[in-house]
Formats: C-alpha cells, structure tokens, sequence
C-alpha cells in the first residue's frame, strides 16, 4: 500500500495552485466537471439581483460554512449523512472585525519581507484607497492569465507575472500585508455567466478579505472593477502557513456531493 | 458437534475464504491512471526499493492542464524500522506555451527529532515531540504483522510539511476486508484499506493479495479521483 494519503495532498496541492480555471480558454485534459458546481433554480436570476438566497447541501452533518464578507449563513440542519444550509450573499453583511492584526505577518508563501514586495507595497501607502489600487496594480501585473501553477510565493509571483486567481490572491494578500493592510485569502466559488461552454455554473474561485478604514472589505484581482458580491460563495479561509493547511483540507474533503439552488 | 470443535473449523473456514494476505512489504514498480470524474487526466508511477539497507518509497504524478505540464515526485526514505531520514517533494512545471519550466522543491531531514527544512533553498528548523514517521511503509508494515485483519486500526503521527512544519499529524488506517471492486472494467476480489488524517474523510485503497495498491478512490468537493493500476 503506497501514499494514499501522499496521493490526496498532492492532488489538493495541485488544485491549490490551480484552484480557478475561471480564465480557462484551452480544453485540459481534466474534464470540466472538475472546475464547476451547477446551479439549480433559476440560476439567471442571480445576475440581476444584489443579494441572492441559496440552499447548499453537501456530504458532511457537522461541517459548516464559515461566516464571510459576502455571505452569512441563516440555517444550518443535518442529518445522519448530509448537510443542508440556507445562505444569503450579497453586500450588507457586518463581519465581526476579530484580531486583524493575526493577517499582517509573513507565511512562506507571503514573503512581505522580500526587497521587491516591500518596494512595491511601498508606492500604494499614500493611496486614498490602497485595496482597490493593489487589486488593480495586480490584475495589471499579472499578464499571463494562466492555471496549473502549484502554490508558490508572492515575491516569485510577482516575478512570473502568470498565474490565476490562485497567484492573483497571494500576490494581493502580500502587498496588503507589506503596505501594513491585515489581508486574507478566501477560497470557494464563483458564479460564471460562461465556462468552458457552460452558463450559469459556479467555478472555484480564491479572492481576498482586507481590513480598511476600520472594517473588513472585499478584493478580487482577477475582476478589480467587476465584482458582485452576491455571486461568492465562500468555502474556506487559506492561512497560505502550508499548501494545505488542515483546516482548509477539512473543508475540501468534507464538501462533497454538493448542491446549490437558488431559492426565488 | 460441540461447540469447541465448531470454532476451530469455523475459523479455518474463515480463513481459506478470506483469500491470501500480503506476507511482507512487496517491492517493485507500478504503473496507474489518474481518472477524475471518470475520465483519464493524467498519470502516476509509484515504487518500493532497499537502497544502502534504506527503504525508499517514490510517488510521482503527472497532471496536464491547458499548455501547463505538472510532474510532482515524492520521495520517501526511512530506516527498516520506519524512522524519518528523508522527505523530498519535487514539482516541475512545463509550459509548452512559452517553453518555460520551473521547479519547485522541499526536503526535509531528519536527526532524531529535529529536522531541517530546505523549501526551495530557504532552510527552517524544527524539534517535533514525540516519536513519528514519514509517508513510507509503516502503515502496510503493522497491517502485514496484523494479518490485515478486519477491524484493526493502526494510529501514528506523521509529519507531513505540506500540511505543518512544525508539528505532526494523527493518521489513522483501518482493515475494512475484502471487497469486491471493479479495476480496468475487471471486478477484482481486493483488500480495502480505509486511511484519513485526523477527523477528516478517509481515502479507500484496495490492494491485492501480495499488498500492490489496485485502486484509490478520494472524494474532494464534487470530484471523485481514481487512481487504477495499469500493468
């Protein structure tokens, strides 16, 4: 019997590093399946209205979603094998502010003490709105739009100038940090009005939370200037201490067979 | 018939319908598909050799995405009684797109209970408490010496730096007996072995009578991942 367990950290390695595929043009090998969730109900719906409801089941009773900028969670019942939770997404939720001075250290994977992060981190201190100018420097950086890098750190990344939402997160996160900005790293999906050829379905997405101006707020690079809030749905926090710490592997592992409807 | 006579033909019963289970660690090299969501997306080689009276114990996967080319190779090598030397985890990217590649490594090595990680040049130190191991045979080891016995379950902390550097984690293996399981569209008559970290949901391996892994299934979000041997 060989790594079985080896085999799943790899495989969460990999869709670590490659989480979204939001801006995946080419067909991969890996089926598409593999990047979406579909949306039951009147999934259109959604990208007319600010704030949605959604009824989300998944394969583990005890597991629960995390609390987040855009979603709150209103219900939460269980039976012997599944999960069912009511959620609303959408602007107006008040995140309890907690300890934000915890998102302002360095991880291996945010060097916010590497020369080039802090020289860049440096030119957005003076800005009237420094989450909105790093998510756009950062969007504009990161030319090569592209998927499949395993997890790697902020200083590289803002070397390679590639990657996707993965790259973009960690990169934003770490020049929030060096510019004194507590940030950090969200992961769950996105609703895509199109991908891969199919509408309406939800991808995996990474984004990032920051505390500005004495309150949380949201940043998502891939999108500086297009982001509705109601359209996330938060899985897990990323601490980017690890590839994969245990808390985000617990939620990838008991997040399965799920369902998402949205309720009218 | 009395009842004390019963019991041993009873047990021997059991025992001839049970089948063969693996004696010892087998080494060697196998070939398997990864399958996601039914369909191949990539592959993965894995081997068990002795090299300078050392057990070493090789993972590698290969994963396509787009014009991106992932291999990750996990090297394990330990003492024959599965104390920690060496931890090696090796991931190249190929982009056909624009011919770049780039490596990305870890190493840990282990003295005793300290040990020192070098993550793609930056080096780290940790003591870790208590006795551990690292991903290697361990685990078919004390499943061996149990006879693969349904119901035994084996507990040990592992330190795994892609999920902490610093500190170990429980995994916990258990015999779940003999199943029947379809590989390369054969139902074959395996050995399910269940393994999970922690609290967290297990991953089922099926291995065959000499203790060769046959399949893997990992459940994570709405994606089934396969692993089928090939050769």
């Amino acid at each position: 019997m060989q790594s079985g367990r080896g085999l799943l950290l790899l495989l969460l390695t990999f869709f670590t590093g490659g989480f979204c595929s939001c801006r995946q043009e080419k067909a991969a090998v890996m089926p598409v399946s593999a990047f979406i969730i579909e949306l039951k109900g009147n999934s259109g719906m959604v990208f007319t209205e600010k704030t949605t409801l959604f009824s989300m089941t998944y394969s583990d009773p005890e597991f629960i979603l995390p609390a987040a900028l855009n979603q709150k969670v209103s219900g939460h019942t269980s039976d012997r094998l599944t999960s069912t939770v009511k959620l609303r997404t959408g602007p107006g939720v008040t995140l309890k502010k907690g300890n934000p001075a915890k998102f302002l250290g360095p991880t291996p994977y945010l060097d916010i003490e590497n020369p080039m992060i802090k020289e860049k981190a440096a030119r957005f201190r003076k800005s009237t709105d420094p989450v909105r100018d790093i998510s756009r420097f950062v969007y504009g950086h990161i030319t090569d739009k592209k998927t499949g890098i395993p997890m790697i750190s902020a200083s590289v990344i803002l070397e390679n100038r590639s990657g996707d939402c993965t790259e973009h997160s960690i990169l934003t996160t770490a020049l929030l940090r060096a510019a004194g900005i507590p940030a950090r790293c969200v992961v769950g999906v996105i609703l895509a009005e199109e991908f891969a050829g199919r509408q309406n379905v939800f991808v995996y997405h990474m984004w990032v939370e920051a505390y500005y101006g004495g309150k949380w707020v949201f940043a998502d690079s891939t999108r500086p200037d297009d982001i509705h809030l109601n359209r996330y749905i938060a899985f897990a926090y990323h601490s980017l201490e690890t590839e994969v710490p245990l808390d985000y592997m617990a939620a990838l592992t008991s997040l399965t067979d799920m369902t998402i409807t949205r309720i009218p | 018939m009395e009842l004390r006579r019963i019991i041993p033909v009873i047990l021997l019963l059991s025992f001839l319908s049970c089948g063969k289970v693996p004696q010892s660690l087998t080494n060697g090299e196998w070939q398997y598909d990864l399958i996601v969501n039914g369909v191949r997306a990539g592959s993965a080689v894995i081997s068990n050799c002795e090299k300078d009276g050392l057990l070493v114990s090789r993972t590698e996967m290969f994963i396509s995405l787009g014009t991106m080319k992932n291999t990750t190779t996990q090297t394990v090598t330990e003492t024959k009684e599965f104390r920690p030397v060496r931890l090696e985890v090796v991931s190249t990217l190929e982009d056909s797109s624009s011919g770049s590649r780039q490596v990305i490594s870890r190493i840990a090595e282990f003295n005793g209970n300290n040990v020192t990680l070098d993550s793609d040049g930056k080096k780290a130190r940790y003591t870790l408490t208590g006795p551990f191991i690292i991903d290697g045979n361990f685990f078919t080891d004390s499943l061996v010496k149990g006879r693969f016995r349904e119901g035994m379950e084996i507990r040990a902390k592992l330190y795994e730096p892609t999920v902490t550097a610093d500190k170990t984690i429980l995994v916990i293996v258990n015999a779940a007996g003999r199943e029947n399981v379809t590989v390369r569209g054969k139902e074959l008559k395996l050995i399910h072995v269940r393994q999970r970290v922690e609290k967290l949901k297990s991953v089922d391996i099926y291995l065959d009578d000499t203790g060769v892994t046959e399949k893997m299934v990992i459940k994570m979000l709405n994606n089934i991942f396969e692993m089928e041997r090939i050769d």
